[in-house]
């Protein structure tokens, strides 16, 4: 069997709805746009990360350079020179909603919406059904710990996207060879936006396999596929050769003469060497995330998604000629389930890309589940999980819809903005970077506010800016759970400030608190 | 030097742009499922209904002609409904000899549909061998073949069946050089060929403007007298009359099948290879010039003319560019985002190699050849030096243009793609 769709078969034949596809995936794109839309420059808190994109985006439009600091290649930069160009495209660009996260937060909701629309698509032609499309993007737009990290300005929801369209068009193509060309590209895309990208292309270099396995194109389809999504990520060690940044400094040095420069090749290596401890060790960062903050937010994605997975795969081994698209549904969970379950380093929004293929994997099963009932039923059994799922769902988000915490937020950067002098020393995280950076005609700029991760570790601003000494730091403006942070990664410089300053300005409301403090000299 | 930059940018999106569309539309077929589809040939023929004149112009061919006119002869198709004109100048005893005893054996074995016709007239090239051949015959359809062509048995049947059952009037058949591993740029040219033929004309006939091969192609007398026949004073009256025909507004079908083609070999030498190219680039040059293109009613089809028969400079342009751009890249401090904006072209002529590599395997395959592993690895190595033989003989040809050399530099012919034989 094929996962193609040729656009004269009959794509809907197993709907358990009688209602035409479009219509179906036009209210999925309108659950999708509310859900993630209402509320969204309230809730959830402004994350430090956020920030850092943001920051990077303004570094590209206004400084032409892919970071205000030293870019050490942390990240490939896709992701945001896509939020820049977003940017530029915005009448007041980053000041046109506010806080300058948000214009970040319009376009995650926009990706989200054509993420839907994917979504749907590709799951018509792996199952044959609109309804099981329409489940999975109900699941997919609503889930509570989906919701929370789709809302923020994140790569991996960029990463998602780019994601989402390689599979759409490797499952969508009527034979064609160009879109499964544009496939290859989008999949570059996905890696120079995020690399952990890379842990579908199995999956989905087997999916181009059971497109044109046996074709006359057969060839050029994946030699065309590799070679699209290599070029594409080629660019970015392209960009650090050119840079003179690919290999380690004094590599190819013969002169003697100290160098002092980053190197991808140097990231990378420390990127693989930071470990985040065993699936096996209850201490490690997965059972930390899996505990602390996915479980609690979503447990139902999370068993219903383990469950649905295992499911999948017994049906697309069971019935392996008719449904390989529920083999895929599945693989598509596991690769990206081994990566995060493989031990290295991980941060809460890790989980992000697996969410749709989660989604997808509930909605596929539960959909063919309903075909169990008889004929008559279907309709009715269908129509009672969506509300069950919805119900559910948006009893577990009410703090989704409802919640304003990034108030506190607000009125610690006017705080800051009204208090403390422009060419003050300031430790602050990255939330507030470009606001306090990006010259408006109603506040002061702060030029010498800086990321506490570069007063920590950036030369160029500990010893360049502050000359080594913490007591040339005036301010230090602490995001809730700051502190974890700087004890987290033994942020030595910055703690010493710290431990000698006072809060001269506290926000709260919650468990979440913000701080202004002010070092004592 | 702001302005080198700039200009070399913006060169670099012209180069891309167009080396984008140029792989684009060597992949045509394998994009379009409908375009593979029709280019087969049809799987049963009808019987034989229309009479075929086989024009085969000859010139200095003693070595080859022979085996030639015994391939026409062994056709699959009633001897009575073809007649064969081998046409030489009257000055080339060689051929005519040589072409003569064939004949003359044939007619003993009662074989007598072959004729030898001869020229005394100017000027001594292929059109007008070719206006002298249409003259001297009379039946319904016209065909060309070159004296080192291979064709296949069936070919009258394949023609017979695509006029009668899709009612057209030309048709042009696959023509496929094979020696690809005889030559360092043997490979690289039969590529080039299996593109062409397998695709691009395919892209061509289906938006009315294409550019004909040389043999294996089909006229219906009516047409091709109506035309007025070849152009004498062109290099390339192939690609002439081609456009003329699609001016018309006659409908052009193209026939690629792997097991049909015309087979023939790649120009013995360097020389011969050069000579051809330049021959080839500059008879494109003469048909742009020429203005009949500008007739076509499309403005893309205008596009396309201009660029298919421009393409030769536009080709030599991506040869020395390529170069520079590297030198520039190192030599020269350009922003990075610039420096990769001035190597995207490398990207797509990486592309254009990768592309001509899984070509090179489509190929063997379709022709039952085992590649070695070494061929990949010599093409990446003779690419460069195989695209600035082709733009030296671009500039050649765009130089004798300028300065009016017309003369017809003949591509010799010893019969590498013939088995049992040593090239």
């Amino acid at each position: 069997m094929q996962l193609m769709n040729d656009g004269r078969q009959a794509r809907n034949c197993e709907s358990n709805l009688r209602i035409p596809g479009g219509y179906l995936a036009a209210v999925a794109l309108l659950i999708g746009f509310i859900s993630h839309a209402y509320n969204v420059f309230q809730y959830p808190l402004y994350l430090g990360d956020e920030g850092i994109y943001t920051e990077q985006a303004w570094s590209v439009i206004r400084e032409g350079r892919l970071s205000p600091y030293t870019y050490f290649y942390d990240h490939a930069p896709a992701g945001w020179i896509l939020q820049a160009a977003w940017t530029m495209l915005l009448p007041k660009q980053f000041l046109t909603w506010g806080v300058a996260i948000n214009s970040g937060r319009v376009l995650m909701v926009f990706i989200h919406v054509l993420s839907v629309y994917l979504l749907f698509k590709v799951v018509v032609a792996l199952s044959r059904s609109t309804s099981a499309a329409f489940l999975v993007c109900l699941v997919f737009s609503l889930s509570p710990l989906g919701l929370y990290y789709q809302r923020m300005v994140l790569l991996d929801n960029i990463m998602v996207l780019w994601l989402l369209l390689a599979i759409h068009l490797l499952t969508n193509n009527r034979g064609r060879l160009l879109p499964m060309l544009i496939s290859g590209l989008a999949f570059g895309l996905a890696l120079v936006t995020k690399e952990n990208a890379l842990f579908f292309a199995p999956v989905i270099g087997y999916m181009l396999y059971l497109q044109v396995k046996g074709t006359y194109r057969a060839r050029f389809a994946f030699a065309g596929w590799m070679f699209a999504w290599g070029a594409v990520a080629s660019v970015y060690p392209l960009y650090a050769v050119l840079k003179g940044e690919l290999l380690p400094a004094g590599a190819l040095d013969f002169t003697g003469r100290p160098q002092e420069h980053v190197s991808l090749i140097e990231t990378i290596a420390w990127q693989l060497g930071r470990s985040g401890g065993s699936v096996f060790d209850p201490g490690s960062r997965f059972w930390y995330f899996w505990n602390g903050f996915w479980w609690p937010k979503d447990s139902l994605i999370l068993a219903g998604g383990a469950v649905a997975v295992l499911g999948c795969l017994g049906v697309g081994l069971a019935e392996h000629r008719r449904e390989k698209g529920y083999l895929v549904a599945a693989l598509l969970s596991l690769s990206f389930a081994f990566y995060l379950t493989r031990g290295s380093e991980m941060l809460a929004f890790y989980i992000v890309p697996l969410l749709p293929f989660l989604a997808m994997s509930i909605g596929m099963l539960v959909d063919k589940l309903i075909r169990v009932t008889p004929r008559r039923m279907r309709s009715a059994a269908f129509v009672l999980v969506v509300l069950s799922f919805t119900g559910l769902y948006l009893s577990l988000s009410r703090d989704h819809y409802t919640l304003n915490l990034t108030q506190e937020q607000n009125q610690q950067l006017q705080f800051i903005r009204d208090n403390i002098p422009p060419d003050a020393n300031i430790v602050i995280d990255d939330d507030l970077w470009v606001d306090l950076h990006e010259r408006n005609d109603q506040w002061p700029v702060f030029p010498k506010a800086h990321s506490h991760w570069k007063v920590e570790d950036d030369p160029e601003i500990q010893v360049g800016v502050l000359g080594g000494d913490w007591r040339n730091i005036d301010y230090i403006v602490m995001s809730d759970d700051l502190i974890d942070t700087f004890n987290y990664n033994k942020e030595q410089f910055v703690l010493a400030a710290y431990q000698n300053s006072r809060v001269i300005a506290q926000f709260e409301k919650g468990d979440v608190m913000v701080q202004v403090r002010q070092v004592n000299k | 030097m702001t302005y080198v930059i700039l200009g070399a940018l913006v060169l670099s999106v012209f180069l891309s742009v167009q080396a984008a569309y140029t792989i684009y539309i060597m992949l045509y077929t394998w994009d379009q499922p409908e375009a593979y589809e029709k280019a087969k040939a049809p799987s049963t023929f009808r019987d034989p209904e229309l009479t075929f004149t086989v024009l085969l112009p000859a010139r200095h061919e003693e070595e080859v002609i022979q085996d030639t006119i015994q391939r026409v002869v062994q056709a699959n198709y009633p001897r009575q409904y073809i007649e064969t004109l081998v046409i030489c100048e009257i000055g080339d005893r060689g051929t005519i000899d040589k072409a003569q005893e064939r004949i003359d054996e044939l007619r003993r074995q009662g074989v007598d549909n072959v004729r030898l016709e001869v020229f005394d007239d100017k000027p001594i090239n292929k059109p007008h061998g070719l206006n002298h051949g249409l003259k001297k015959s009379s039946n319904q359809v016209v065909t060309i073949f070159d004296a080192e062509d291979e064709i296949h048995p069936d070919i009258f049947n394949i023609v017979n069946t695509v006029m009668l059952v899709e009612e057209v009037k030309v048709v042009q058949c696959g023509v496929q050089l094979m020696n690809y591993d005889s030559s360092w740029y043997s490979t690289l040219n039969v590529l080039e060929y299996f593109f062409w033929f397998k695709s691009r004309l395919h892209y061509h006939a289906n938006l009315g403007m294409i550019p004909l091969g040389g043999n294996t192609v089909f006229f219906t007398r009516d047409l091709i007298e109506k035309l007025g026949g070849w152009d004498e004073r062109n290099l390339t009256e192939d690609a002439d009359v081609g456009i003329r025909i699609s001016t018309s507004g006659e409908k052009v079908r193209v026939v690629y099948d792997d097991r049909y083609v015309t087979k023939e070999e790649t120009p013995p030498t360097l020389g011969h290879f050069m000579r051809q190219r330049t021959r080839w680039s500059q008879g494109f040059l003469q048909t742009l010039k020429k203005g009949d293109w500008m007739k076509l009613p499309l403005l893309q089809q205008r596009i396309l003319a201009f660029y298919t028969l421009g393409f030769p400079i536009a080709q030599a342009l991506l040869a020395l560019y390529l170069p520079v751009s590297i030198w520039m890249m190192f030599a020269v401090k350009v922003p990075v985002p610039v420096a990769i904006a001035l190597l995207t072209p490398a990207y797509l002529v990486f592309a254009h190699y990768v592309v001509s590599v899984v070509g090179l395997y489509e190929f063997t395959d379709a022709h039952n050849l085992q590649p070695s592993l070494k061929t990949p690895i010599s093409m990446l190595i003779t690419y460069f030096p195989y695209q600035w033989v082709l733009a030296y003989s671009s500039f050649r040809a765009a130089l004798r243009e300028v300065r009016g050399v017309n003369n017809w530099e003949k591509t010799a012919h010893v019969g590498a793609h013939r088995p049992g034989r040593e090239a």
